[in-house]
């Protein structure tokens, strides 16, 4: 294959039929579950930094579609329907803390160009910048119908974990950082392969910060002012405080955070 | 000082300790007035008969914290009838959250541990070493100490010799900074060193966010890895009217062995 240019651009309504073409290739277990142009137009309305298309010299090679939710409205199982508000995507919340998503998918034809990780490294980013608490999703887990007379949801996923099972899905989550929150029964109507199961998969984001009240912020970069301190004998305390102060004076002169002295010095 | 060379080592380190408070107060002024947070290193603290090691964390904004050292060497005890402190705690700055480990305390994993457990970020460890074999006891310790907690580890000691100065005539140290061993950190885990026994100071920058990162998504996660199914390390309460008195009876059997 040759390859010339790949870039991530935030989706547009001109690229719906393309996009069209490209979900259809790659849903072929679900024919006819795809998005309809007022979706797509609904969430580029509502959230347009949530929606961003990779494209291969020009052709859609994979998209991803995300909305802001909150995560106290979605605290225990939930479905696909409930997330998206029944396909309204009115659950999108500006004021939300949770980056949700709502699909993601790479064409067959760029698959194995590990093209899906540039999306979720996408969906990171943009959580850090609008300093959302993490990522969460409700994960399919497609080869599940073949061992579903035997596991039960649960079992299947462990056995994923500890690599017994390959899960191509799942498999691609645990290895970008996403930990199994629970197990969700019903979440997507049709996923016969999943037998409708999925899994809700998060990532944190670490420098997710409350809202500040105080102005004090802790430092990040902290700079250490270390002192090898030469023994001297002195004749009094002042003596003494005169040395440890030219030594703060001097650490502090580059704006050190923190100055150490040693034991006994 | 030189006022009480002529003491017994016993009775001369509690004659400085009778400066301890003073030397408090006036590095508080001057963390206050310098805008710096100063870990003063250590020194002698008589309260109630019973010596102790003692420092202070001044502060920028006035608080005056102290951290103890916990365990006593052989020669502090014999010499000096040292006694060990109990609280092994982590503090809160503006700059994170920090603890203090004494020099030898530096060589018992289990209190980095408890205050990497509360969430330390940087740990400083002020030490005074005589000869190259003590440090590097403490220098390997250390280093050991930043890979298995997962933060930075500061060290700083004394340099120099004090001829007539009894248990304090020799020094050797080699200031540095430790990181764990990840991508994002040296590769030799030696953030910054000072030259060996010349009077010197380093500046270094250490990144939080570093830490943050690799407690999470390091390339292994000593902290979260744990098999707290197998074996935990946890604080024990001390009893304190029996260490009093088994403090006191050391005190008393270790100045008679110097008289």
């Amino acid at each position: 294959m040759n390859i010339n240019k790949i870039e991530l651009r935030f989706l547009t309504t001109s690229d719906y039929e393309q996009l069209k073409e490209a979900m259809i290739e790659s849903y072929t277990s679900m024919p006819g579950a795809y998005w309809k142009r007022e979706h797509i137009e609904n969430l580029i309305d509502r959230f347009p930094e949530g929606q961003v298309v990779l494209k291969v010299d020009g052709k859609v090679a994979g998209c991803a579609l995300s909305i802001i939710v909150n995560s106290d409205d979605f605290e225990g199982s939930h479905s696909y329907k409930q997330i998206t508000g029944n396909y309204t995507f009115e659950t999108h919340d500006p004021n939300g803390d949770l980056l949700y998503g709502i699909d993601v998918f790479i064409t067959p034809e760029f698959r194995g160009l590990r093209l899906g990780r540039r999306l979720y490294d996408y969906r990171k980013e943009l959580c850090e910048k609008l300093n959302l608490k993490g990522i969460a999703f409700g994960g399919r887990i497609p080869n599940y119908h073949k061992y579903a007379d035997q596991l039960s949801a649960k079992e299947y996923i462990g056995k994923v974990r500890s690599k017994e099972i390959h899960d191509p899905v799942l498999n691609f989550q645990l290895s970008n950082d996403f930990h199994p929150v629970r197990i969700l029964k019903g979440y997507l109507e049709g996923d016969a392969a999943s037998e409708e199961y999925a899994v809700l998969l998060e990532w944190d984001n670490i420098y997710y910060e409350k809202k500040q009240v105080n102005p004090v912020a802790t430092k990040k970069v902290v700079r250490l002012g270390l002192i090898q301190w030469q023994m001297r004998p002195y004749k009094s305390l002042d003596e003494l405080m005169q040395q440890a102060e030219y030594f703060v004076d001097a650490v502090s002169g580059y704006r050190s955070d923190f100055a150490l002295f040693p034991e006994f010095f | 000082m030189a006022d009480f060379n002529h003491l017994t080592e016993a009775e001369a380190i509690r004659g400085l300790a009778a400066y301890t408070d003073e030397i408090k107060n006036r590095f508080s002024h001057l963390s206050i007035s310098h805008n710096i947070n100063i870990i003063t290193g250590s020194m002698p603290c008589l309260e109630d008969g019973v010596l102790t090691n003692v420092g202070f964390l001044c502060h920028r904004n006035g608080k005056v914290d102290m951290y103890e050292k916990i365990h006593v060497t052989p020669d502090e005890a014999k010499v000096w009838g040292l006694s060990g402190g109990k609280s092994v705690r982590t503090f809160d700055t503006d700059c994170g959250k920090i603890g203090v480990l004494v020099c030898y305390d530096s060589e018992f994993p289990e209190l980095s541990r408890i205050l990497s457990d509360q969430g330390m970020d940087i740990l400083f460890v002020p030490f005074l070493t005589d000869t190259q074999n003590g440090y590097s006891r403490v220098r390997h310790c250390t280093m050991a100490r930043a890979i298995e907690n997962e933060c930075y580890v500061a060290i700083a000691g004394s340099v120099g010799n004090l001829p007539l100065v009894h248990n304090m005539d020799i020094q050797y140290a080699q200031s540095a900074v430790f990181t764990p061993c990840d991508f994002a950190f040296p590769s030799n885990g030696i953030k910054a060193e000072a030259t060996p026994n010349t009077e010197m100071i380093l500046v270094v920058d250490v990144d939080l966010d570093l830490i943050r990162e690799l407690h999470n998504f390091g390339s292994v996660r000593n902290l979260k890895d744990r098999r707290r199914d197998l074996y935990d390390v946890v604080a024990v309460k001390p009893k304190i009217d029996d260490d009093k008195q088994v403090h006191q009876t050391k005190l008393a059997s270790s100045l008679i062995a110097d008289k």
